[in-house]
């Protein structure tokens, strides 16, 4: 397994533009809707996770992982990804600006663990943010994100 | 001690206190420990009524966790392992368990 295989074919866009941070985990959110990972309640889950709780998610600096409590919302695990060479604020006084937003969906909360599991081994790999961010192309990215991409429209 | 009892919190209790939960337990690793330490990671709501010797958690939770547990450490950069090192090097220190 790697980060790749939570990933579906249309669930990278880089090079973004989002005024605010809500537009950005908004954008990243409905990348997921599109490949049919999650209905367009998660996102707005994970919207209101940060509007109730605070910019805690910007985990490191110029990286923020969107994500909810499952809540039947989720048809199948999946991650997307969206960079924003930009740069949003989300008003984490030490991460902002944010280049990357991930957003991770998980069927139920023990399954959530695996996600992130992927997510913090991508992202502990060093040189791989600065590789997200800068990417201009899909081609520019590390290997395990682009390889065992599967095609969710196809599936 | 036989055990220390470590508690990470986010708002949902599943990503990010999770990925709080695998870097806080190799910090602790680090230090080599005579006792065993127990890390778990939970929401702030189901925090609130368990028993721990520390939290380990954002600034959006801190004020919050201090009133039920008498250790709480605010991470910045949840990825920087040094952070985390030196963090847990401070919190031992202080409860005078190294």
């Amino acid at each position: 397994m790697s980060i790749g295989s939570y990933i579906g074919a249309g669930g990278i866009a880089l090079g973004q533009e989002a005024r605010t941070w809500e537009e950005a985990v908004r954008q990243a959110g409905d990348l997921l809707v599109r490949e049919g990972v999650c209905d367009p309640s998660y996102v707005q889950d994970m919207v209101d996770t940060v509007r109730e709780l605070g910019p805690y998610i910007v985990v490191t600096p110029g990286v923020a992982l969107a994500h909810a409590r499952p809540k039947g919302s989720v048809a199948r695990n999946g991650i997307a990804v969206a960079t924003f060479p930009g740069g949003v604020c989300f008003g984490n006084p030490d991460n902002d600006p944010v280049y990357v937003v991930f957003a991770i969906a998980a069927v139920t909360d023990e399954e959530h663990l695996g996600l992130f599991q992927e997510v913090a081994g991508f992202l502990g790999t060093e040189g791989n943010i600065a590789l997200l961010e800068q990417a201009r192309s899909v081609a520019d990215l590390p290997a395990e994100m682009r390889e065992e991409r599967v095609d969710h429209a196809v599936a | 001690m036989q055990e220390l009892k470590v508690l990470t919190v986010c708002g949902a209790g599943v990503g990010t206190s999770t990925l709080l939960r695998m870097n806080i337990a190799d910090a602790f690793k680090s230090f080599d420990l005579p006792f065993s330490v127990k890390v778990e990671n939970t929401s702030l709501s189901r925090a609130k009524g368990t028993r721990c010797d520390l939290v380990v958690t954002f600034d959006s939770f801190a004020d919050d966790a201090r009133k039920f547990c008498p250790h709480v450490i605010t991470i910045k950069n949840l990825m920087d392992k040094q952070e985390l090192r030196d963090k847990v090097g401070a919190y031992l220190t202080e409860a005078g368990l190294i």
